[in-house]
């Protein structure tokens, strides 16, 4: 097509060739055109993602009846102490703060773990590794509701029913397949030379683990443990199952139950900014996980899509 | 050849995490499958072996066939709009512009932004849209007040109080929040095909359309797939935005009831019934195993080294 007409006039060093030639300006109009074709599907999916966010957050500043006469107009002064009556009064406080604990020893307990048996999957071939691989991969196909009837007997009869610690433990045991697989992909990929130096300088199994091949994986450790951090604050299922009302204020709640038993209308209309109470309790809840996506953006893309991947 | 010592690391290293993961996660699966032939209730020490009973109760089970349908149907309607609009975005996000190989202005900010939904916890977007969709004050309603369409008369009770429209509009929340995690995936694969073989195709006069085809979609095919199964798993694994949007968690089905919420009724909420809703557990299992084998199978395509 465009080729034939360049070849007729030249033969060696060829320029870009050009698809059409046309006047310039009718050109850069036309591209200027067709350049605003991808803005016109973004924009609106921008607006789609940013705008219930938005309104999420103008609406905890307002009352009920301001949110049922204008949905979109702003609030009608700064109620800042809208944010203190959810923390307080609807226990959001309680909530978070047992989130913090859980997800704190959750995610912590995962990354011993997983590191250490990562680091032997990768490094150490021994046998038995290969069943210990299937295990794990086992975890990681099947679904957690074949377990969960089970796993209510099992948490109880170990007395750590509706505990912080029997949550840890849980979301760790959970959390341990694809952390396993993710970091033993990434200490195979790690250069043997300064661990074979380290041997021959007489350093032991331990001492090479922890001074050399440790703070290599950083990078890994990193990524895992921000999208370990991720799944088990957005935890659901177990909390529910393992972790029922023990008390009227519900102050056992991690806060995705807490949230979805203020929203399941138990606590509606009580205040006169119930509603907007709900919605600072959402925002609140969701200011760590904002935090951690500003500070570590690539590790939670490169890690999140790297699940996806497995 | 450093052979001394090495048993003393492995086992410190690997029995914790085993221990654990046994106690809770590998005995629970066993457990799980050897419950569902019992007529276990949960509450009494005593439960009886009663052979295939359970299995055969689900096959007669009309709730259970149609948790299973509204599975299907979410299995078909989340992956493909996802993943379409996730294709759709990414390729405008590559190749946007007049030529092939320029980058859309504002690139980087719109993955920022379109990403952000993944990261939200899904309670929170289940919340955050059953007030969407509210009849009262919701922002849908809002912005239909500003065409004068009233939302109760398009869709009587609302689109999550209307069984013909409260699965579609849950799987909007699933699609809003997922779009932005796949367009990074797809980025990330288009990201490693190599530019010489768009400026071979813009040679031999593909144009947008035409390069997207012949050269794009052949070489991430492979990432679409994974992406696929992935939604696909996840799907059938959905629980927290089903049983906050529709509230099933405790009461009865209200015309979404999927495989997960009807299995935690069964167990939590009407009668404790452990060895049934461990039978559905089971039959779970299966179907993801399956489900996971048949896809890679139907999607299995020739792969293109490059």
């Amino acid at each position: 097509m465009s080729t034939s007409s360049v070849t007729t006039t030249r033969t060696a060093p060829i320029p870009p060739p050009e698809p059409t030639r046309r006047p310039v300006v009718a050109r850069s109009w036309a591209s200027r055109l067709s350049a605003l074709i991808p803005q016109l599907f973004l924009l609106p999916w921008a607006l789609v993602v940013a705008v219930p966010l938005v309104w999420m957050l103008m609406s905890s500043l307002k009352t009920n009846v301001e949110i049922y006469n204008s949905p979109f107009g702003p609030p009608g002064a700064l109620r800042l102490d809208i944010y203190a009556d959810a923390w307080n009064e609807s226990n959001v406080g309680a909530f978070f703060l047992n989130t913090v604990v859980v997800v704190a020893g959750g995610v912590s307990l995962t990354m011993l773990l997983a590191v250490m048996t990562a680091y032997v999957m990768a490094k150490y071939p021994f046998r038995g590794s290969r069943v210990l691989y299937y295990l794990y991969l086992a975890g990681m196909t099947f679904p957690v509701f074949l377990a969960i009837v089970p796993l209510v007997k099992i948490v109880q009869a170990l007395g750590l029913f509706a505990t912080p610690v029997g949550l840890i433990l849980v979301y760790a045991a959970f959390s341990l397949p694809f952390s396993v697989f993710f970091l033993t992909a990434f200490f195979r990929a790690l250069p043997e030379e300064l661990s074979e130096a380290a041997f021959i300088d007489g350093a032991g199994h331990f001492g090479v683990f922890f001074r050399i091949m440790l703070p290599l994986a950083r990078p890994g450790l990193i990524s895992i443990a921000v999208f370990n951090f991720l799944g088990q604050w957005n935890q659901y299922l177990i909390p529910v199952v393992l972790n029922p009302q023990q008390d009227e204020e519900r102050s056992n709640y991690v806060l995705s139950q807490g949230l979805a038993a203020l929203a399941l209308g138990e606590n509606y209309e009580t205040s006169p900014t119930s509603m907007a109470q709900l919605f600072a309790g959402l925002l609140i809840s969701m200011v760590p996980v904002l935090l951690v996506y500003i500070l570590f953006q690539r590790q939670v893309q490169a890690g999140l899509t790297a699940g996806a991947l497995k | 050849m450093h052979k001394r010592g090495q048993w003393r690391l492995i086992v410190t290293f690997t029995v914790p995490g085993l221990v654990l993961y046994t106690v809770f996660v590998l005995s629970s699966f066993a457990q799980g499958v050897q419950i569902s032939f019992t007529d276990w209730t949960g509450f009494t020490p005593d439960l009886n072996y009663i052979g295939f009973d359970n299995y055969l109760r689900l096959v007669h089970d009309g709730s259970w066939w149609r948790s299973v349908l509204h599975n299907g149907i979410l299995l078909v309607v989340i992956p493909v709009l996802t993943l379409g609009l996730a294709m759709l975005f990414a390729s405008l996000i590559t190749r946007g512009g007049a030529g092939n190989l320029r980058a859309t202005p504002g690139g980087d900010l719109y993955r920022i932004l379109f990403f952000f939904p993944q990261v939200v916890p899904v309670v929170i977007i289940g919340i955050l849209f059953s007030y969407l969709y509210a009849s009262r004050g919701g922002l849908l309603q809002g912005v239909l007040d500003v065409v004068g369409l009233d939302m109760l008369s398009i869709v009587p009770n609302g689109p999550l109080g209307n069984p013909r429209t409260i699965l579609l509009a849950i799987a909007v929340a699933a699609v809003w929040s997922s779009v932005g995690f796949y367009m990074v995936l797809f980025l990330s694969a288009m990201g490693r095909v190599p530019d010489e073989l768009y400026e071979a195709a813009a040679l031999d006069g593909a144009g947008r359309l035409g390069s997207f085809v012949h050269v794009t979609m052949p070489l991430i095919w492979a990432h679409v797939q994974t992406a696929f199964i992935y939604l696909a798993i996840g799907t059938i694994d959905s629980f927290a935005l089903v049983a906050v949007m529709s509230q099933t968690g405790a009461a009865a089905d209200f015309g979404a009831d999927v495989m997960s919420t009807y299995l935690y009724r069964t167990a939590f909420s009407l009668n404790s019934q452990f060895g049934y809703a461990a039978t559905m557990g089971t039959v779970m299992m299966i179907g993801s195993v399956a489900l996971a084998l048949v896809t890679f199978r139907l999607t299995k395509r020739e792969e293109y080294e490059y």
